[in-house]
């Protein structure tokens, strides 16, 4: 069989696109132990209730991570939060902390209605 | 009166947002970007993002295949833009992404900014796949390798604003 070039695009496009979906599908918000805790740290932050209202749902947007995993690099995960009150996004940061026991601190960066 | 919620980034006196005057200037919230991407084995980007005030606009050309365009209303600036003051961008990076009318998901992974360089200041950038109104959107299949060129700056979001548009200074002829 001739393989024609709109052939072979056509099938670029489909492995490009099976093998991006697998990746992604590897990836779930509720494998990432700190994506939870996070999800936690939003729902008992006071900040995020006096703008949104109880919080009902937490989803997962987006994670940045910058630098090395550990001390000296840090996350950012943005949220929409749908509150008792509002909708809102919220992006915390995630640092680790050096020390005898390996530890992570949280905080607000931005709450956008 | 609340305190600007972008914090210290905004300025060291977070109660100072939007020129002091709440009431006249709006303190134009709200992200997005848009990349529109062509890659047959060599080939192309251009990626349009704005954060709080803080645009990126950069190019990219490397190796790849697909393309297409893709709007993502939660798109943000890369970590390498600072909300402060103007600069240029120039890095490596891998990026890959499925995106359809629906929804979409994408990855990319950066190296350092040459132009403010920091050992550790490489990043990855993960946007699980998401459907719905809120998820990033388009039509768009590709994966790439290449350079990316571009610049950063702050300007408030006057085209969509007109309480802002309004307000700003008209320079003199």
């Amino acid at each position: 069989m001739k393989i024609t070039t709109r052939r072979a695009a056509v099938l670029t496009f489909l492995v490009v696109a099976s093998v991006t979906l697998f990746f992604f599908t590897q990836y779930s918000a509720d494998n990432d132990p700190a994506g939870t805790a996070i999800a936690e740290y939003i729902r008992q932050n006071e900040r995020v209730m006096e703008q949104a209202g109880t919080v009902v749902n937490a989803d997962f947007v987006r994670r940045v991570s910058v630098g090395p995993n550990g001390p000296g690099g840090y996350r950012v995960y943005t949220f929409i939060v749908s509150g008792t009150k509002a909708k809102v996004t919220v992006v915390v940061r995630a640092e680790s902390l050096d020390g005898e026991q390996p530890r992570e601190r949280y905080s607000i960066e931005s709450i956008d209605p | 009166m609340e305190s600007d919620p972008i914090g210290l980034a905004g300025g060291w006196n977070p109660y100072l947002y939007a020129e002091g005057n709440p009431l006249r200037f709006v303190d134009s919230m709200g992200l997005f970007s848009i990349n529109i991407s062509y890659y047959q084995g060599v080939g192309g980007s251009v990626n349009i993002a704005y954060s709080e005030g803080t645009w990126e606009i950069s190019g990219k050309f490397g190796l790849g295949f697909g393309g297409g365009v893709t709007y993502s209303p939660f798109g943000t600036v890369s970590p390498h833009a600072k909300t402060t003051e103007p600069g240029y961008i120039y890095r490596t990076a891998i990026d890959a992404g499925v995106s359809t009318p629906f929804g979409g998901t994408s990855w990319r992974a950066a190296t350092p900014n040459l132009f403010d360089y920091d050992p550790n200041g490489y990043y990855t950038e993960l946007s699980p796949p998401e459907f719905g109104l809120e998820a990033p959107r388009g039509l768009s299949v590709s994966f790439s390798y290449g350079w990316e060129f571009g610049s950063y700056f702050q300007r408030a979001l006057g085209l969509f604003d007109p309480t802002y548009s309004a307000s700003c200074p008209v320079p003199a002829r």
